[in-house]
């Protein structure tokens, strides 16, 4: 009892470093999948308001970009937002999740 | 026989792409290079594309009726520095400006516009500078755009607004002040007023008044005069009298005592 508890005093700071660790890659993960989002809402509003411009009808949208630069981006954002996204649900994600498992699992105790 | 099966690449471990790994690495190869498109078009088109913003800057002898109408472009009425009217603009729509037998109208023509990453489009306005003088006749008219003014000293001023709003300042009236109101919010500090109506819908009106004004007001309308709950009234006899009708909105008048 008396030697356990100095052990469990001294292992403090090493959880509360893995914590801080899952932590910030939990906060990666959802950076990235924001950027993603904020990318997928980006291409979907662009890209249908290229399309138009480009059939003719210019006078709608008012916007600096031209109807050819506007339309890429627009493919462009929605693209890389769907691979972030995809990215994020088939690597990312699988990948923290067992960094974060590893981190806490007690096999270099034993 | 075929070079694949001349060359044998042993050492070197192959791994099989899922479906779902294919795509997302398509997507993303295709997002790239839309990027690098748009990018390149931006560098190199961009000289050929003209912003659908429209400017313009006028100016104009002085006139005693001046009409403002805007739908939802900012109006900014100030003093003019000589003895002639300006007025300068940026919007997204067309501005209407007309002057026909001593009147000036400015109306912004309402059009169905969407503005889409277009940095002008932040500093939509219509900036009108007038000459500090008496004039016949003002009305300012606004759907969701606020107008905003210094002083003005006009004998009959109407004002109608939808869900935007009117700040003035110090508004001399000597003849008859009209207002209605939807669901805006305004803010007038009157400084000369012989009699006037105001119609509010569920706005909120602030006025404040440094003159003596009799405030009429109807059955049923909250309206409160130096922070008391008016009571209803028809005596529309006396001087002054400022006719209140507000259902559901509320009406606020500061007074000298």
């Amino acid at each position: 009892m008396s030697t356990k508890f100095p052990k469990k005093l001294i292992q403090l700071p090493l959880t509360l470093l893995r914590v801080l660790l899952s932590l910030l890659v939990l906060a990666g993960l959802v950076a990235v999948m924001t950027a993603a989002v904020a990318l997928i809402a980006s291409g979907m509003t662009a890209l249908p308001a290229g399309a138009v411009r480009l059939i003719g009808i210019e006078r709608i949208f008012v916007s600096d970009f031209s109807a050819l630069t506007m339309t890429l981006f627009g493919a462009g954002c929605l693209l890389l937002g769907v691979g972030l996204i995809l990215l994020c649900a088939v690597k990312l994600c699988p990948l923290s999740a067992g960094f974060v498992y590893r981190l806490f699992s007690r096999r270099d105790e034993k | 026989m075929k070079l694949s099966k001349l060359i044998k690449f042993r050492h070197i471990k192959t791994q099989k792409l899922t479906r779902l790994q294919i795509v997302m690495r398509l997507c993303i190869i295709l997002g790239v290079v839309f990027l690098l498109g748009a990018a390149a078009s931006l560098a190199f088109l961009q000289h050929e594309h003209t912003s659908g913003i429209k400017t313009g800057a006028q100016s104009f002898p002085f006139t005693e009726y001046i009409t403002v109408e805007t739908t939802d472009v900012p109006v900014y009425i100030s003093e003019s520095e000589d003895e002639n009217i300006h007025i300068s603009y940026v919007s997204d729509t067309e501005i209407s400006i007309t002057e026909q037998n001593g009147r000036l109208i400015i109306e912004q023509i309402p059009d169905f516009v969407i503005p889409l990453f277009s940095l002008e489009a932040f500093s939509r306005k219509i900036e009108i500078a007038l000459p500090k003088t008496h004039y016949k006749s003002v009305n300012l008219y606004t759907a969701a755009a606020r107008i905003t003014c210094g002083e003005l000293d006009a004998h009959a001023v109407g004002i109608k607004c939808k869900s935007g709003g009117v700040e003035i300042k110090k508004l001399s009236c000597g003849g008859i002040f009209t207002m209605e109101n939807d669901t805006g919010s305004s803010e007038i500090g009157i400084t000369a007023f012989s009699s006037g109506k105001l119609k509010n819908s569920s706005g909120e009106i602030n006025f404040s008044f440094s003159c003596p004004v009799n405030a009429v007001v109807s059955s049923g309308s909250r309206c409160y005069v130096n922070g008391v709950a008016a009571s209803a009234s028809a005596d529309t006899s006396q001087e002054n009298s400022f006719i209140i009708t507000s259902p559901s909105g509320r009406v606020r008048i500061n007074k000298p005592d």
